[in-house]
């Protein structure tokens, strides 16, 4: 008999009966011993307790690039540039044109330009802040870090106030434009699109990205 | 006759200065709100002139104490704040009980203050940067004492480990808050990785491409330790991730409060919260009492001090991993995010500082390492990269650690190139100078000027042997 369609059917039925018969046989076989090590190895319980919101707010200044954890709080140019005198001015400079550590003097005052630079090319690598993709790394080193060695001493209206203020050096917004958690994620940095990869969610694929075909270095 | 008493009273002044501190001024040092000040010695520390009983003065006129013994010298010992306080180990130990090496050994690591050019340093030169003497590293494992430092704030705070918490929060089930005690508690496991700066060997420095630089001097920010601690896919097991999280946040408790991302799927792969580092609890300069560690990744990943790790669904884009941690191309595109420290090898002996005394046997060893797991293969060449033969990669080989090889060699006094070139198991390997400048989009003489950061330049490391055995640097030239 050729090749017959009940022929067919019936070798398929064997088979797949024999497969899952196989199938349940390893399981019953496997499933035993691990139950066990699970009966064997005790849950973790008791170990730490649960925060309250008030110390996970203590430690919780970051703000990530959407913008959504800002805290409550509002500043202009005008304010940052009274606060930016007092507190930032020594390590960063009158006109954010930054204060370089002289070599071999042992200085610990000095910061980086905030302003002065566009974002970096080839040619002028130099930057300010324009070289960020997102406004909120700003405020974030400001309201997280700032000053050095007193981080967590700036309030939020202060911080809301001294990025308007670098934001307003970098031509980026006006004088009198109020910073607050509404309108400071919408302020777009002009070197959003010169990363590689643009898009945020293609970040954490380095062999997709290619890093691995170019001795590490990811093209 | 007067002779007497001024002979005894100039030498009573000059005693008085060797054995205490005159009573100048204020000594103020201060540690929160302590303030210990070394005014108003008491009676028994005035020295006084034992004719006329008068006390002392020196040529300004102020009193002169002997405080040695007395205890505000003991208090001000264990506050003051300056090179040779606590925080630089000036406190006296008793070293029968926490040992010593001897007087004969005196390799230290390499500080440098960041500024990128080689200016001379002193005691009071705050150092951005501690390399590792590699070429001085017998095993695998880095001494502690020897591991490198790098620390944007310059210097290790004191923190009470039983103060200290650490919180994991964000996008979990449960927010969970451990105490020391609580992480002692978890399942731990014990690992050897290395830490690995982005910067490590990079052109930037000035130090690295000079002719006399050691293996330290070129590949020092890097070192190798056995960490132990609990795996953070414990911890956020406890916690339990909600759907939808992709990165955690890690943030540190010191004077700059780093904050890193970290993709999640390395987070739980082989993260953990350390808190041991060879056998004994970390050290205050690499993270006391707990750091991350995200083996095989940039070092700025691993957060010393660690306070916190949030679970989100996005890189939150801070200071660090925004501007420093990228490179520029020449098509003004910039790199960031690169994660894994790429293949690296060093031959430490022969090397500068190592040079070849005589002709005849040597054993040619040195370190290898990559951040994508294990070594695999080592070569080694002596014709400056014409033909390359393989060197013996010693056990133990671990995943994401320093690796050693050796290659046992005879010098017959010829000038000759050396190097060596490690393989990761992933089928890496480190490229010659033409290859990486393929890659960075640049013609290879670029590399000698580099108009921006040369990050990740793990090009092959030549050394040149000249006739009389001396070692020299001699990047470039394969």
């Amino acid at each position: 008999m050729r090749f017959s369609p009940f022929n067919r059917f019936a070798a398929v039925i064997i088979v797949f009966g024999g497969v899952v018969t196989l199938c349940g046989i390893a399981a019953l076989a496997q499933t035993q011993p691990a139950r066990q090590a699970q009966r064997q190895t005790p849950a973790i319980a008791n170990v730490g307790r649960t925060p309250t919101a008030e110390e996970m707010a203590a430690v919780d200044r970051t703000v990530g690039t959407t913008g959504k954890e800002l805290p409550p709080g509002r500043g202009t140019a005008k304010e940052g540039a009274a606060i930016y005198a007092r507190k930032c001015a020594y390590c960063h400079g009158q006109n954010m044109e930054g204060v370089r550590q002289m070599a071999g003097t042992g200085a610990l005052i000095g910061g980086p330009r905030l302003a002065g630079a566009g974002p970096p090319t080839w040619a002028a690598p130099a930057s300010g802040i324009k070289f960020f993709a997102f406004v909120t790394t700003v405020f974030d080193y400001i309201y997280r870090a700032m000053p050095p060695y007193q981080p967590y001493s700036l309030q939020p209206d202060e911080a809301y106030a001294l990025t308007a203020y670098i934001l307003f050096k970098n031509d980026l917004i006006r004088e009198d434009t109020v910073m607050d958690r509404e309108t400071l994620p919408k302020v777009e940095m002009p070197n959003r699109h010169s990363f590689i990869p643009d898009k945020l969610e293609d970040i954490p694929d380095i062999e997709k990205r290619g890093c691995y075909k170019t001795y590490g270095v990811c093209p | 006759m007067k002779s007497k008493p001024s002979g005894r009273r100039r030498f009573l002044k000059q005693g008085a200065a060797l054995a205490g501190l005159a009573a100048v001024g204020r000594i103020e040092t201060a540690r929160g709100q302590e303030r210990v000040k070394l005014t108003n010695p008491p009676d028994s520390a005035i020295i006084r002139d034992p004719w006329t009983g008068e006390p002392l003065r020196d040529p300004e006129g102020n009193v002169v104490a002997d405080w040695s013994g007395t205890p505000e010298w003991k208090a001000y010992q264990d506050h003051v704040r300056a090179m040779g306080g606590p925080l630089y180990g000036g406190n006296e130990k008793d070293h029968r009980l926490y040992g010593y090496r001897s007087p004969y050994v005196t390799t230290f690591r390499i500080g440098t203050e960041g500024s990128f050019n080689p200016a001379p340093t002193t005691v009071k030169t705050p150092f951005l940067s501690l390399l590792s003497p590699l070429q001085d590293q017998l095993g695998v494992i880095t001494p502690a004492g020897l591991h490198f430092q790098d620390d944007h704030s310059f210097e290790a705070p004191n923190i009470d480990p039983r103060q200290h918490r650490l919180l994991i929060h964000g996008m979990v089930d449960h927010p969970l808050m451990l105490t020391m005690e609580d992480l002692m508690r978890l399942p731990s496991v014990s690992r050897v990785h290395f830490v690995e700066c982005n910067s490590n060997g990079t052109l930037s420095h000035a130090n690295r491409i000079q002719p006399w630089a050691t293996p330290g001097d070129i590949y020092g920010e890097f070192s190798c330790s056995e960490w132990t601690g609990v795996l953070l896919s414990t911890l956020l097991d406890m916690a339990g991730v909600q759907r939808g999280a992709s990165w955690i946040w890690a943030e540190a408790k010191d004077r700059r409060n780093h904050t890193k991302s970290v993709p999640l799927w390395k987070a739980l792969d082989d993260c953990m919260v350390a808190y041991g580092q060879n056998g004994e609890p970390l050290r205050p300069e690499q993270g006391f009492p707990i750091r991350l560690l995200a083996p095989g990744f940039e070092g700025v990943t691993n957060v010393k001090r660690l306070i916190r790790i949030k679970v989100t669904d996005q890189p939150g884009l801070f200071r660090w991993e925004a501007r420093t941690y990228t490179s520029l191309r020449p098509d003004n595109k910039i790199r960031w995010f690169q994660f894994e420290m790429q293949p690296k090898s060093i031959i430490t002996r022969p090397s500068p500082g190592y040079p070849l005394p005589s002709r005849g046997f040597y054993e040619m060893r040195g370190i290898a390492w990559s951040g994508g797991g294990k070594v695999r293969r080592v070569e080694i060449t002596t014709d400056g990269g014409r033909t390359w033969k393989d060197a013996q990669v010693q056990e133990p080989v671990y995943s994401k650690a320093a690796t050693r090889f050796v290659f046992p060699w005879t010098w017959n006094g010829e000038e000759l190139m050396i190097a060596s070139r490690c393989t990761d198991d992933r089928g890496t390997t480190q490229p010659t100078l033409a290859q990486m400048a393929k890659v960075w989009m640049v013609e290879p003489d670029w590399f000698r000027k580099p108009t921006s950061s040369t990050w990740r330049f793990n090009v092959i490391q030549p050394w040149k042997i000249a006739g009389d055995g001396k070692v020299t640097n001699a990047i470039f030239s394969i």
